[in-house]
């Protein structure tokens, strides 16, 4: 038991693996620190559509650079 | 006496993405509003996508005229087929259903679709569109030449092996 060795990773938050995937598939993102972008300030849904989630968690936003999509908001139900 | 069956709390395994393009103060919300109506065949695991349509303002009318699109999303699952777009304060946000940690993530072809949308929205809103459309025929091109037909393996299974 006291032989093998420590299983090591890096902790990472939803937005830096979101980036990873991303990154796999050729897109460049910077993950943003949370709660620094104005798109998390503010509702997360319109209403318009019925059978919106009401309570969730912002997890974090990533920038795009070069795309049409100028950022990514990552969010988790409850 | 304990609850046998008690209540799940906290944040559930269930994650969105929420693909934004910023617009602040849209004028009318209902022309940005949209959503996919799938025609589908079959069920449970055989259920395939035979057509799409958009439902909703006049941003529908774009997406519905763009045939590519459509194509696109036709040969994607069923559930990453199903493609919100809403105004918000802050942006127009295009998203999809929501995912649990295992899948949650987004392929290129679904990440292309959403790109797509967003050149729509930037068109039709008069803000600044990126150049991806060149970029989305490179990647189209590219991906033509990446496909190598595998040879055929021939031969049969060594005596003994059942």
């Amino acid at each position: 038991m006291y032989d093998s060795e420590p299983e090591t990773f890096v902790i990472k938050s939803v937005p830096e693996k979101f980036s990873d995937i991303l990154e796999t598939i050729g897109v460049s993102s910077t993950p943003k620190e949370i709660a620094t972008d104005d798109v998390e300030n503010d509702d997360y849904y319109s209403r318009v559509f019925s059978q919106t989630t009401r309570m969730i968690t912002n997890k974090g936003c990533l920038d795009i650079k070069g795309k049409n999509i100028d950022v990514i908001q990552i969010i988790q139900k409850g | 006496m304990q609850d046998p069956d008690p209540l799940p709390w906290g944040a559930q395994d269930r994650f969105q993405a929420h693909f934004i393009v910023r617009k602040n103060d849209v004028e009318n919300p209902l022309d940005y509003t949209a959503r996919t109506v799938l025609s589908t065949s079959g069920h449970f695991g055989s259920k395939k996508i035979t057509d799409i349509t958009w439902n909703g303002g006049k941003i529908a009318e774009v997406l519905n005229s763009d045939v590519s699109l459509t194509e696109m999303i036709v040969n994607q699952s069923p559930n990453d087929a199903i493609i919100m777009v809403e105004p918000t304060n802050e942006g127009i946000r295009i998203y999809g259903k929501w995912k649990n940690s295992f899948e949650f993530g987004v392929s290129e072809d679904l990440f292309q679709i959403y790109d797509t949308i967003a050149h729509h929205l930037k068109k039709f809103a008069g803000i600044k569109i990126s150049s991806t459309k060149s970029k989305k025929l490179e990647t189209k091109s590219k991906s033509d030449k990446d496909i190598v037909e595998l040879p055929k393996i021939k031969g049969t299974m060594p005596k003994g092996w059942s």
